[in-house]
C-alpha cells in the first residue's frame, strides 16, 4: 500500500485515470491498447466474467442484450438491469467499470492503488453523488473525495498567477452538461455558480446523427413507413457507427455511412451541415444554460465577467459548439486537453486531499510555513476549495387555511455557497393537541425551484413527538449542509425541549443492498 | 414458464410500435391514469397481453416476472412502447394498485370485459346504420373492429352483436372473369326475360334464385344444370307460337352460346358474372343501393343474395352522370355519349339548364355528323374518293366509334401521295413520297416515257405492293425523258390518282483521275455508251479557264502548263436527246499540280537565334516540305516514305515555321525554342506523308532544380527534382581535391533515396548536370551547383541501448562521448513513435535535456525511463540551441526501439 492516489474521471461515455508522478505533473494512465481513454462501457461475458472498455464496446455490436452502456445516466435512481440472471444496479455497474481503471492502472505502475478521488457533473445532487461514492466502496476502493468535472478542469490549469482570474467551464462530456463560473488563483478555487443538464451529452447528438443517418437510409432504400431501428442488428450496428461518424465530422466536411438491413445495403453520406443542423437545438440548448449560469453569477457578484472560457469534455471538440460559443456568446474559448483534464485535475485534488493541503469548505488549510510548494498546485502550497449548493434544499409545509394543499419552501438554493447553515426558520404546529410533527427534507429536481413537492425528490423525513401543544405553537428549523453537499435539518421543539435530526437519505441503496452489490462484483472477474 | 424476451419484444413491443392508434390509446390511457380517470382507464387495455401476464401466474411469479419485465424495459431504452409500459407500471404502482396480487389481474380481465360488451353494442349499432343492407364480410367486421378498438374479440361475439341488429356476417366471394357472349348479354334486352335464367327455365320465372355459393331455387334447391339448357332449346322449338319472333330468336342464340358451358360451375359462374353486370349497370345509374336490391330481387335474385351483391359492388361502381355525358362527347365517342345521356334519370338537385345544354351539344355533333356523311355521299356518287374520304375522315373525327363509319373508309380508295420526288444518282433514280394520315396503303411504281399513267397498268409497272415510301430505279432509260408515277390502294383494286415527277438520266463521266508531269497533266475516264461526247473545262489558279474537247474517247493530256501551280478539271457528258436538244450531264472534278519529282531534304540546317531557332533547306520545287519535332531516340530512315499518321504515334509533333526571307532556291523559316532536345526530321510532303530528310538533333536539355545536401551522420545525401522526361544525371564531386563522378538513372535515384555520398566533410564542389543521350552522342545541360554546409562544428559521439518491456514500457541507456574539446554540452533526448526518427527536435518530444559535463572525462552516461511508447519508436540526441557542436548518430538500429 502506498501514498499514492488516483483520480478517476468516471465520464458516461468514456472514463480516465490518472495520478501525480514524481515529477509532479498529473499524468493519465494508458490502458491496455495504450489509449488513455476508456470506454465506460460494460459487456457481461458470463455470470462470473466482464470485460470493460474498448473490447466490450465491440461486443455490442454482436452481443446488445447483454452490453451495458451510458449508466452513468442512471445514477442516484432505481433503475435495475438483468445480465446473464444476476440484477444489477448502476451503482454495481459503475463499479465494475472503476474497478477496471485501478486494476490497469495498478498494472501500469506496479503498486496496489485503493485510494481514489472520482469526479462527478456539477450538476449531480446529493442522491447522484452518493450513489458515486458508493460505486466507488462497492468496487472496494477508498473514496477519498467527490470532486465536480469543471473544478478538476479548471485545477488541471495548473493556475499559477496571482490576480484571480473569473473562469467559465464549458463541460460537454458523454451524458451531461455543465457549466461553471469560477473564480481562480494560485492555490485558490471559488465556484460562483452552477448550471447544466445531467440528460443533455454527446449522447444526444450521437442519438441525432443516428436519426440522420436512418431518416436519410430509408429514403434513399425505399423503405416507406419501414422503421429500421426495429431490427436489433440495425440499431447496433448504426449506434457503433454513429460516434464514430460524429467524430470524423470533426475533422472533415462529410462522411459515409454503410447501412444494412434485411436485403438492402447502401452507402449514405452525411455533410457536416446536416450533422449541425439536426443538433442545434442541442446546440442551442447548451447557450441557453450558460447565459444563464453567467446571469446567475452576475447576480451574485455585480460587475463580473468572464476572462476565459473552457472547453471541457471530448464533445465539446465539435467545431459547432466553438462557432456557437463564438456566435451566440461573443466568447472566443480556450481548448484543454478535452477528455484528460478532469481526470488530471481529480489527481491534482486527490494528491491534495493524501498530502493533507485542501481544504474543501473556504478556510486556508493549516499548513506548515515552510512547507514544500506542489508542483501540481501549480507553485501553491495548499488549495482552497469553495463550492456551491447545486440544487435547492426545502421542507415540506401545510396551509393553515386548508391542511390538505401540501407545498414545499426552499430554506438554501442552488448555488449557496457551502458549507453553510441557516437561520433559524420557525415553523408552527397546525392543529390543536398536535403530539408529532412530520419534517419532510426535499432536494429541488427541476431546473428551477417549484413549491410542489411532486416537482422534487423527497429525500427523508422523521417524526418529532412533541407534548399536546396547541395550534401554532412554534417548531424551530435549522439546515446545515457540508462542504460535499450532505444535508442535515435539525428540528427543536423548544416547549418540549426536544429534537430530532433529519438526515437526507443521500442514497437509493441501502447499506444492505451496497453489501450485496460488493459481494456480486467480487464473484466477477475482470477479462482484460 | 421461463419469460423469454425476444419473443416478448417481437410480439408485443415491435408490432406495439408500428401500430400508431395502439401507441395513442396507450398514450391516453396513461394521461388519463394521471388525471380525472383513475385507474379504471387501463381497462380499454389488454393488459395481460401488453405485459405477458398468464391468467394462471401466482403472486410470486408474478411479482418476479413483473420485476423481469422491468428489467428488460429499462435496458430498451430506444423503444417507445417499452418506456411507455414502464411509466405504466411505475404510475400504478403510485396510484396503490397492487400489481403483483393476481386478483387484480383478473380484475382488469374482467372490467375489460365489461367495457368491451358496452362498446361492442355501440359498435353494432353502427354498423347496422352504415350498411344499410345489413350484409357484411367478416374480414370487413374484423376491420372495423380493430379501428374501434375492439380487438381480440373472438368472430363469433362479434357476429352475435351484429345479429342483434339484423346485421349477418357472410364471407366475402370473387366475381368470376367470364366473357359474356353478346348474345347472353343481348336476350335480357327482351322483356320475357329477366335474367338468363329465365331463358333456361322457361317458361318457369323462378323467384329467389340463389347466385352466390350455387345457382338453384326451390326448396329444396334445384341446381340449373346444362342438360336444361337442352331441354330449353326443345321447349322453344315447340313453342314457337308462344314466344315473340324477335325474342324468340334472341333466346335461340343465347341457348346455343350457352351449350359451350359444359359444366354447371360454368353456368353459375356465367350467370353471376351477368348479374353483376347487371348491378353495376344499376348503380352506376345512380339508384340507391336498397333499390337497386329490390330490382335484383324482382328479376328473380334471391334477397340476400342481392343484397350481398349490391354490398360488394357498391364500394367499386362509379355513378355516372351528366359530367360523363360531356366527357365522352369531348372525346369523340359520339354513339356512347348519347346512350349514355338517354340513360341517366334526372338526378336529385340536377340543374336542368346543365341538361339542355348537354342535349343540345349532343344534337349539334349529331348534325355535324350527318352533314359530313351527306358528304361522302355525293362525293361517292361523283366518283369523287378523295372528297369521299374527307368528309368520312371528318365524320369519324366527331364520332370515332362509328365502325359503319370505319367500314366505309376501309373501303373507298386512300387519297394519292404527296411530296413525290425524283433524284438522279450516278445512272441510278430515286423517288421519294409522303403518305399523311394513311395506314393499310400499298404503292404501285409505274414508269412512262412522256404522259402520266392513267392506272397502274399503264405504263411500265417498276413496284407493286410497296409499303415504303420510296423507290430506287437502278438502270433507267439514258437520255430519255421519263414520268415516274405512284398510286395508291387498299385493296388492290381500287387506286388512287397517281403522284407524278418527271426525269431524266444523264450520266456523268466516271472514274476520273489525272496524273501530272513536269508542266503537263494526263487525264482519263470512262464515258457512258449513251453520251455523244465529254467537254473538260481546265481551270487556273487565277480562274482563267480553257475549254477542251478530246477527241480521244476517256483521255485527255494538257500541256504548256505551270509548274507547281494547281490547276482545275471538269468533265462532262454531252447527250443528244429528241427533238434535237442537246443535254449535259453533272460535271466531274479533279485537281492536278505539274511539277517534278519529289525528292528528300537532306541539307537541313539548323541554328539559335534570339527568337528561337533558324533553319534552311535547298528548296524542292513543285512540293511543300514540314519540319517535324520527335524524341530524340526515334528512329526515321531518311529517304523513306513516311505517313503523318506514322510520326505522330512516334510522339512526333508539326512545328509552326514561320517565313523568312531567303536566297533563291532555298527555303528559310524560323520556329519558337524547343523545351528539349529532339530530332527533327524535314517531312517533303505528298499526299497523307511524304519523303522523310536526314534529321538533325536540336533542343535544350532541361536541369535539374532545388538541389540540396543534407548530413545525415556522416554521409551527405544530395536529392534534386527531376525534370521531366527520360534523363540521366551525371553528379560530380570531389574528396579530398579528388575529382568524382557518377551517372544514375531515375529509378536507381529512388532505390537510393538520393546520392548517398561518404565521408561528408571530405566533400566538395557538388554538381548535378542531365544528360541527353541517342545512340553514341550525347548532351549535357549546363551543371547545376549544389550547395554544402560549411565546416563541421565539433562532433560529439554517442550510442544507444533502447529496450521495450513485455507491457510496452521504454527504457534508453545514453553514452556520449567527447574527444575534442573539454567543457559542458546542452544535450537534448528525443522520442518519437512511428515509421522515421525525428529530424529535429521539435520532431518529437524531448524526453530528457540535461548539461554534459565532459570537463573531467570524455564519456557521460545516463539512463531514462520513456514511460509506455508504441513501437516502432525513434531514440536521438540534438544539441541544444546555440551549444556550437554536432551530434554524431549511432547506426540506425540502435536509435529505433
Amino acid at each position: 500500500m502506498t501514498d499514492s492516489v488516483y483520480g478517476i474521471d468516471l465520464g458516461t461515455t468514456y472514463s480516465v485515470i490518472a495520478r501525480i508522478n514524481d515529477l509532479g505533473q498529473a499524468e493519465v494512465l494508458l490502458n491496455n491498447e495504450s489509449s488513455p481513454t476508456t470506454p465506460s462501457v460494460v459487456y457481461f461475458e458470463s455470470d462470473s466474467n466482464v470485460v470493460v472498455g474498448a473490447e466490450a464496446k465491440r461486443s455490442r455490436l454482436r452481443d446488445p442484450e447483454n452490453t451495458c452502456a451510458l449508466i452513468k445516466r442512471h445514477m442516484g435512481t432505481v433503475h435495475p438491469l438483468e445480465y446473464r440472471g444476476q440484477t444489477h444496479t448502476p451503482e454495481s455497474i459503475s463499479a465494475l467499470i472503476l474497478k477496471e481503471l485501478v486494476a490497469i492502472a495498478n498494472n501500469e505502475t506496479g503498486e496496489g492503488v485503493r485510494r481514489v478521488v472520482i469526479t462527478v457533473p456539477a450538476y449531480f445532487g446529493i442522491q447522484e453523488r452518493e450513489a458515486t461514492r458508493q460505486a466507488g466502496e462497492i468496487a472496494g476502493l477508498d473514496v477519498v473525495g467527490i470532486v465536480t468535472e469543471p473544478v478538476a478542469a479548471a485545477l488541471s490549469l495548473r493556475i499559477t498567477g496571482e490576480q484571480p482570474e473569473t473562469l467559465l467551464v464549458y463541460d460537454l462530456g458523454g451524458g451531461t452538461f455543465d457549466t461553471t463560473v469560477i473564480r481562480a488563483e494560485s492555490g485558490r478555487i471559488e465556484v460562483v455558480a452552477i448550471d447544466g443538464n445531467k440528460t443533455l451529452g454527446g449522447a444526444d447528438w450521437d442519438e441525432a446523427l443516428a436519426d440522420l443517418i436512418t431518416r436519410k437510409f430509408a429514403e434513399q432504400a425505399g423503405l416507406g413507413d419501414d422503421d429500421p431501428r426495429l431490427d436489433e442488428e440495425f440499431e447496433a450496428e448504426l449506434l457503433g457507427q454513429a460516434e464514430d461518424t460524429k467524430k470524423s465530422l470533426t475533422r472533415k466536411e462529410k462522411a459515409t455511412v454503410r447501412c444494412r438491413y434485411r436485403d438492402r445495403d447502401e452507402q449514405v453520406t452525411v455533410t457536416r451541415a446536416e450533422f449541425e443542423e439536426a443538433t442545434r437545438h442541442l446546440v442551442a440548448q447548451t447557450i441557453d444554460i450558460s447565459r444563464r449560469v453567467v446571469a446567475t453569477a452576475q447576480r451574485k457578484r455585480a460587475g463580473l465577467t468572464v476572462d476565459r472560457v473552457l472547453l471541457v469534455g471530448g464533445s465539446s471538440n465539435m467545431p459547432m459548439i466553438e462557432a456557437a460559443l463564438r456566435e451566440e456568446l461573443g466568447w472566443n474559448p480556450t481548448k484543454t486537453q478535452f477528455d484528460l483534464a478532469v481526470a488530471k485535475g481529480a489527481a491534482i485534488y486527490a494528491q491534495a486531499a493524501v498530502d493533507e493541503v485542501i481544504s474543501p469548505d473556504g478556510d486556508e488549510p493549516q499548513v506548515a510555513a515552510n512547507a514544500q510548494e506542489k508542483y501540481y498546485l501549480g507553485g501553491a502550497k495548499s488549495l482552497t476549495l469553495t463550492n456551491v449548493l447545486s440544487r435547492g434544499l426545502g421542507v415540506e409545509f401545510v396551509r393553515p387555511e386548508n391542511h390538505d394543499e401540501a407545498y414545499v419552501s426552499f430554506i438554501m438554493h442552488a448555488n449557496d455557497p457551502i458549507p453553510n447553515r441557516s437561520e433559524k426558520v420557525l415553523a408552527r404546529t397546525v392543529a390543536d393537541g398536535q403530539t408529532s410533527v412530520l419534517v419532510v427534507l426535499y432536494e429541488q429536481k427541476g431546473e428551477v425551484e417549484s413549491a410542489d413537492p411532486a416537482d422534487n425528490t423527497r429525500l427523508e423525513d422523521n417524526r418529532l413527538p412533541i407534548p399536546s401543544l396547541p395550534e401554532g405553537s412554534p417548531i424551530e428549523l435549522t439546515l446545515e449542509v457540508t462542504a460535499e453537499g450532505l444535508a442535515r435539518l435539525t428540528a427543536y421543539d423548544p416547549t418540549g425541549g426536544r429534537s430530532i435530526d433529519v438526515e437526507a437519505q443521500i442514497s437509493v441503496m441501502k447499506q444492505e443492498d451496497v453489501e450485496r452489490a460488493k459481494s456480486l462484483v467480487s464473484g466477477i472477474s475482470l477479462r482484460s | 414458464m421461463a419469460f423469454d424476451t425476444g419473443q416478448y419484444r417481437r410480439t408485443v413491443l415491435v408490432p406495439l410500435s408500428k401500430d400508431r392508434a395502439r401507441l395513442e390509446e396507450l398514450q391516453q390511457v396513461i394521461r388519463d391514469l394521471q388525471g380525472a380517470g383513475g385507474s379504471s382507464a387501463v381497462a380499454r387495455l389488454d393488459m395481460a397481453e401488453l405485459f405477458a401476464v398468464q391468467p394462471s401466474m401466482t403472486a410470486q411469479e408474478l411479482s418476479a416476472h413483473l420485476e423481469r419485465l422491468e428489467m428488460f424495459f429499462n435496458k430498451q431504452k430506444n423503444l417507445v412502447p417499452a418506456q411507455l409500459l414502464k411509466r405504466l407500471l411505475e404510475l400504478l404502482r403510485k396510484s396503490g394498485a397492487t400489481v403483483s396480487d393476481p386478483r387484480f389481474w383478473a380484475g382488469l380481465a374482467a372490467a375489460r370485459g365489461q367495457a368491451l360488451k358496452g362498446r361492442l353494442a355501440d359498435f353494432a349499432r353502427a354498423i347496422a346504420q352504415e350498411y344499410p343492407l345489413k350484409v357484411v364480410t367478416a374480414d370487413l367486421v374484423a376491420e372495423q373492429a380493430a379501428s374501434a378498438g375492439l380487438r381480440g374479440i373472438p368472430p363469433a361475439e362479434l357476429a352475435a352483436a351484429l345479429e342483434k341488429h339484423g346485421v349477418t356476417v357472410h364471407p366475402d366471394f370473387e366475381i368470376p372473369k367470364v366473357t359474356i357472349p353478346p348474345p347472353v348479354r343481348k336476350v335480357t334486352e327482351f322483356p320475357e326475360f329477366r335474367t338468363i335464367v329465365d331463358v333456361v327455365l322457361r317458361p318457369e320465372q323462378p323467384s329467389a334464385v340463389a347466385v352466390i355459393e350455387e345457382l338453384s331455387f326451390g326448396s329444396p334447391p334445384r341446381r340449373i344444370e346444362p342438360k336444361d339448357i337442352t331441354a330449353a332449346q326443345r321447349r322453344l322449338q315447340q313453342q314457337e307460337a308462344r314466344v315473340e319472333e324477335k325474342a324468340r330468336q334472341a333466346a335461340q342464340n343465347a341457348l346455343a352460346a350457352l351449350t359451350a358451358y359444359p359444366s354447371a360451375a360454368q353456368l353459375h359462374a356465367l350467370t353471376l358474372a351477368l348479374l353483376a353486370d347487371t348491378t353495376q349497370a344499376l348503380l352506376r345509374r345512380g339508384m340507391p343501393r336498397v333499390t337497386v336490391r329490390d330490382e335484383l330481387v324482382r328479376r328473380g335474385v334471391r334477397e340476400l343474395d342481392a343484397a350481398r351483391l349490391v354490398a360488394k359492388l357498391a364500394a367499386s361502381t362509379q355513378v355516372l352522370g351528366l359530367n360523363d355525358v360531356a366527357e365522352r362527347l369531348a372525346a369523340g365517342a359520339l354513339g356512347e355519349a348519347r346512350r349514355l345521356f338517354d340513360a341517366i334519370p334526372a338526378q336529385d338537385g340536377e340543374d336542368p339548364a346543365e341538361r339542355a345544354r348537354i342535349a343540345a351539344s349532343l344534337a349539334a355533333a349529331e348534325k355535324k355528323k350527318a352533314g359530313f356523311l351527306a358528304q361522302y355521299e355525293s362525293a361517292v356518287k361523283r366518283r369523287d374518293y378523295v372528297a369521299a374520304t374527307t368528309a368520312l375522315h371528318a365524320a369519324l373525327a366527331v364520332d370515332t366509334q362509328d365502325d359503319t363509319l370505319a367500314e366505309r373508309l376501309a373501303i373507298l380508295p386512300p387519297l394519292p401521295p404527296a411530296s413525290m420526288s425524283a433524284r438522279v444518282d450516278g445512272r441510278a433514280l430515286d423517288l421519294a413520297w409522303s403518305a399523311p394520315g394513311e395506314e393499310s396503303v400499298q404503292y404501285w411504281v409505274v414508269r412512262t416515257a412522256g404522259a402520266a399513267p392513267v392506272n397502274p397498268t399503264d405504263g411500265q409497272v417498276l413496284a407493286a405492293r410497296l409499303t415504303a415510301t420510296r423507290y430506287r430505279d437502278q438502270r433507267p432509260p439514258v437520255a430519255t425523258p421519263l414520268r415516274y408515277s405512284v398510286f395508291a390502294t387498299r385493296d388492290g383494286m381500287l387506286f388512287s390518282e397517281p403522284a407524278s415527277a418527271a426525269a431524266i438520266v444523264l450520266p456523268a463521266p466516271a472514274e476520273l483521275s489525272a496524273s501530272a508531269g513536269a508542266t503537263d497533266v494526263t487525264l482519263s475516264w470512262s464515258t457512258p455508251p449513251e453520251a455523244a461526247q465529254v467537254v473538260v473545262t481546265q481551270t487556273a489558279a487565277d480562274g482563267s479557264r480553257l475549254v477542251h474537247r478530246p477527241a480521244t474517247p476517256g483521255q485527255l493530256t494538257v500541256t504548256g502548263l505551270i509548274t507547281g501551280t494547281r490547276y482545275r478539271f471538269s468533265a462532262r457528258c454531252v447527250y443528244l436527246l429528241p427533238g434535237d436538244r442537246r443535254g449535259e450531264s453533272e460535271a466531274v472534278e479533279v485537281d492536278a499540280t505539274p511539277r517534278g519529282a519529289i525528292r528528300a531534304v537532306d541539307d537541313l540546317r539548323i541554328e539559335a537565334t534570339e527568337a528561337g531557332s533558324r533553319t534552311t533547306w535547298s528548296s524542292v520545287m513543285g512540293y511543300s516540305v514540314e519540319l517535324w519535332a520527335l524524341p530524340v531516340a526515334a528512329r526515321v530512315t531518311a529517304g523513306a516514305r513516311v505517313s503523318f499518321a506514322a510520326l505522330a504515334a512516334q510522339r512526333g509533333r508539326r512545328l509552326a515555321l514561320r517565313p523568312l526571307r531567303a536566297a533563291g532556291g532555298v527555303t528559310a523559316r524560323e520556329f519558337d525554342p524547343l523545351p528539349e532536345v529532339c530530332l527533327l526530321v524535314p517531312v517533303t510532303v505528298d499526299g497523307d506523308g511524304g519523303l522523310a530528310g536526314r534529321p538533325q538533333i536540336a533542343g535544350t536539355v532541361p536541369t535539374a532544380r532545388t538541389p540540396t545536401a543534407e548530413r545525415m551522420g556522416d554521409e551527405l545525401r544530395i536529392s534534386w527534382e527531376w525534370p521531366r522526361g527520360d534523363y540521366l544525371m551525371e553528379v560530380r564531386w570531389s574528396v579530398d581535391g579528388i575529382p568524382q563522378v557518377s551517372l544514375l538513372s531515375r529509378a536507381d535515384y529512388n532505390a537510393a533515396g538520393g546520392v548517398r555520398l561518404t565521408n561528408a566533410d571530405a566533400v566538395r564542389d557538388v554538381s548535378i548536370a542531365t544528360v541527353v543521350s541517342a545512340g553514341t552522342q550525347k548532351w549535357l545541360s549546363p551543371a547545376v551547383a549544389v550547395p554544402v554546409g560549411g565546416s563541421a562544428a565539433a562532433r560529439l559521439r554517442y550510442s544507444l541501448a533502447v529496450r521495450r518491456s513485455f507491457r510496452g514500457r521504454g527504457s534508453v541507456t545514453v553514452t556520449v562521448e567527447c574527444t575534442q574539446f573539454r567543457g559542458t554540452v546542452q544535450a537534448l533526448t528525443v522520442l518519437k513513435e512511428g515509421k522515421f526518427p525525428p529530424i529535429s527536435a521539435a520532431d518529437g518530444t524531448v524526453v530528457d535535456r540535461r548539461s554534459l559535463d565532459f570537463s573531467q572525462h570524455p564519456l557521460a552516461t545516463f539512463a531514462l525511463d520513456l514511460g509506455k511508447v508504441a513501437s516502432p519508436f525513434w531514440i536521438r540526441l540534438f544539441p541544444g540551441p546555440d551549444s556550437g557542436v554536432r551530434f554524431e548518430d549511432p547506426p540506425t538500429t540502435q536509435m529505433r526501439g
